[in-house]
């Protein structure tokens, strides 16, 4: 923890050397929970960047409270579910263009392939990144961090401001709606 | 037993359990470095501009109301009793009653 506290207050004076820890320690941390959360490489990588950027811009209002990662998987979801909202709504414009002729921009989202998954995974995994889009964001988010980052329910609730119990049940939830959403593509 | 569906279901579920890290771009790092020179990190207190600009705006209120109330309670204090507006009404007669006034003669 004394490391921490000296590693935030480096930070804290711009020191370019303890920004070089942070993001070789942190990126593929960020970049993979963004990735389980928006399931789009490129769109990944550009978040990622940002939540680096929000870090350097707002350390100061680091507390030290929570470790120094909770602080960061934080932002890396606020920052992620941001992107998603503005995805979300600009798929609208586009459906309503489509309708009245003046796009022809898909509205539809492509299959996602977790570049870590196995081979003969991949198809089963993408159908499970499809089911996971359809949960509550509370349960998706608990769901995706356990089982894409592999956290385990304690770190989820530290991140999450929840308590253990209420992360287990999260999960559970997820995966009995899951079991139905995936039993809809499989009898489809 | 399971049925196929339910077997395809419980695999699918567990196509997650052995998934690695995505790596992200090589470069990431160094145009992130490249990034983070162009920007400066919000000073501490601009953190507050949001309380700060409130506290100011309560400030500005506050002291608004009180010099308001101040002047209200100068003008009543300023104004003449009633008493005193009555003795001159009698004094000059503008009370008494008109002298055309024929249904009281």
């Amino acid at each position: 923890m004394s490391d921490q506290i000296h590693f935030v207050a480096l930070l804290k004076t711009g020191d370019s050397w303890a920004y070089d820890k942070l993001i070789e320690d942190y990126q593929h941390m960020v970049y993979n929970t963004v990735l389980g959360i928006v399931n789009h490489l490129q769109d990944a990588e550009d978040i990622t960047q940002n939540v680096f950027i929000q870090i350097f811009k707002s350390i100061h209002d680091f507390k030290g409270d929570s470790k120094l990662s909770t602080w960061i998987y934080r932002i890396a979801i606020t920052k992620s579910l941001e992107w998603e909202r503005k995805k979300k709504s600009k798929r609208s414009i586009n459906y309503f263009k489509n309708l009245i002729g003046i796009s022809t921009e898909s509205t539809e989202m492509s299959a996602f392939h977790h570049p870590g998954v196995e081979l003969q995974n991949k198809e089963l995994s993408a159908l499970l990144f499809k089911a996971i889009k359809k949960l509550p964001e509370n349960q998706r988010l608990a769901f995706v961090l356990i089982k894409v980052e592999g956290l385990n329910y304690q770190e989820v609730g530290e991140i999450m401001n929840k308590s253990t119990k209420s992360i287990e049940g999260l999960v559970l939830r997820a995966k009995a709606q899951l079991k139905l959403i995936l039993n809809d593509y499989f009898t489809e | 037993m399971k049925t196929k569906i339910e077997q395809q279901i419980d695999d699918a579920l567990t196509s997650l359990d052995m998934v690695k890290r995505a790596e992200i771009s090589p470069y990431f790092k160094t145009r992130m470095k490249g990034m983070l020179t162009k920007i400066q990190p919000e000073p501490a207190f601009l953190s507050f501009k949001f309380t700060l600009a409130m506290a100011t705006i309560a400030i500005i209120l506050t002291a608004n109301t009180f010099l308001l109330y101040q002047r209200l309670n100068q003008n009543s204090a300023s104004k003449k009793p009633i008493h005193e507006i009555n003795e001159i009404s009698e004094m000059y007669h503008f009370n008494s009653t008109p002298v055309l006034d024929y249904d009281n003669q």
